[in-house]
């Protein structure tokens, strides 16, 4: 798996990381049982502080893509590709809202209404 | 890829050489051997182990063709610098056609009577002089071959589109699932075997199946570091290769038989490798000119990454 990360982007480094890692999943290009580099190993080859690596997976984590244990590293978990491609559709709809300038509570109504249209 | 239509054939030789000697021998001699033939010897030189006089021919005769066959297939399987196995071929046709000869000789001596049968040591120290002596032909044969030199430039220096300042690293797993499932099989016999005959059996299967298991997995980065290889699950021992110590990378197929002569660490001359698998191999030219090499899928890309860091690294 390829990482790159530009520091002169507005976005953060852990979370450009975090991005990478999900495309990767998505893609298949790593497989659920697969364990991502050591974060102490990633953070010295792209040459950037351990703790933003760190930060890039606990944000993978709390996604529910990825398990941390402390000595056995960050391993993905089951049945992600598919979470992975939804978690990206949900940034996508995230910053069309906001470049269309709509409110939180109107991106969620939206979102509830397509939810309880779906369900009718 | 070209390939020398000569170096099956010259691995093959010896072995078929002995067997003709073995199968001649035996042509001609065989009212005077024994129908059961003594062929397995202790250490003093008596006779342990008796054989049938045509069980003893159809082995052995096998024995050698087997040989001679899997010498011609690793010959013509290995990409380049097939050397070596000429070396092995000679050296073992000439260990084995001459104690197979020896086993028939000493068996006529013993006019019928087989369990009277030695095999000195001396018939050993001449087996090992044949050997020696072959391995000294197939050296010089093996220099007569065509040298086939590393290949598939068009993969070298291949480079990654990167901005300036845009930081990258690639990491991969990557590792040998028969390797893994052979360090369980051992480990779980040693951890069976250990209450029923102690350590002393459970030591050398443990002695095998942890390092197998330990090695079946690694991991390799690549990045500003360099090029690292890491066992899986443990974060020593590791090989690391920073990038000032590397001229270029490229990628190619590797046969791990015909090219490092077996799976694991290999050195070979001017080039050294973890070599898990056959098949794509990411292999890093090191400032000296030897190679190593290190079994991965993708191995473009980690090779273009490198040497786009390398070509970063010495533009600054």
């Amino acid at each position: 798996m390829l990482i790159r990360v530009d520091p002169g982007s507005n976005v953060p480094l852990g979370a450009q990381i975090a991005a990478r890692v999900r495309r990767a999943v998505a893609d298949g290009e790593i497989s659920p049982g697969e364990r991502l580099p050591p974060a102490r190993a990633l953070a010295e080859s792209l040459g950037v502080n351990l703790h933003t690596v760190l930060r890039g997976y606990q944000a993978l984590r709390d996604e529910g893509l990825i398990e941390l244990r402390r000595g056995r590293g960050a391993m993905v978990l089951e049945g992600t590709p598919a979470r992975a491609r939804l978690l990206e559709q949900v940034r996508s709809l995230v910053s069309e809202a906001h470049a269309l300038g709509l409110s939180e509570d109107e991106v969620v109504d939206l979102v509830r209404d397509g939810l309880r249209g779906s369900g009718a | 890829m070209k390939r020398s239509g000569r170096g099956p054939a010259l691995a093959a030789l010896p072995c078929l050489v002995a067997l003709a000697a073995d199968a001649a021998l035996f042509v001609m001699t065989r009212r005077q051997l024994p129908d059961r033939m003594a062929t397995h010897f202790r250490l003093d030189g008596t006779a342990d182990g008796f054989t049938g006089r045509g069980v003893f021919m159809a082995t052995s005769g096998l024995l050698l063709a087997g040989v001679a066959a899997i010498m011609a297939v690793l010959v013509s399987r290995a990409a380049h610098r097939s050397g070596w196995i000429l070396v092995t071929a000679y050296a073992v046709a000439g260990l084995m056609g001459s104690l197979f000869v020896s086993v028939q000789l000493v068996n006529h001596d013993a006019h019928g009577d087989a369990s009277t049968v030695r095999l000195s040591p001396w018939h050993l120290a001449f087996a090992v002089v044949v050997a020696a002596v072959c391995a000294g032909a197939g050296l010089l044969l093996a220099r007569t071959l065509p040298s086939r030199g590393p290949h598939s430039p068009a993969a070298d220096h291949a480079r990654l589109g990167l901005a300036d300042g845009e930081l990258a690293a690639w990491a991969r797993a990557t590792g040998s699932r028969p390797l893994g499932a052979l360090g369980l099989a051992l480990t779980a016999a040693a951890l069976a075997l250990l209450p029923f005959t102690g350590p002393a059996a459970a030591t050398p299967l443990l002695v095998g199946g942890l390092p197998c298991l330990c090695f079946a997995r690694l991991y390799v980065t690549v990045g500003r570091q360099g090029l690292t290889v890491t066992p899986g699950r443990l974060p020593w021992p590791r090989i690391r290769l920073p990038l000032e110590s590397m001229t270029g990378a490229s990628h190619r197929h590797v046969d791990a038989l015909g090219d490092f002569g077996g799976w694991g660490y290999r050195i070979r001359p001017g080039a050294s490798g973890v070599i898990l698998r056959s098949g794509p191999t990411l292999v890093v030219r090191r400032a000296g000119g030897r190679e190593f090499a290190v079994t991965v899928d993708d191995p473009a890309t980690a090779a273009a990454l490198l040497n786009t860091l390398i070509a970063r690294r010495e533009a600054h």
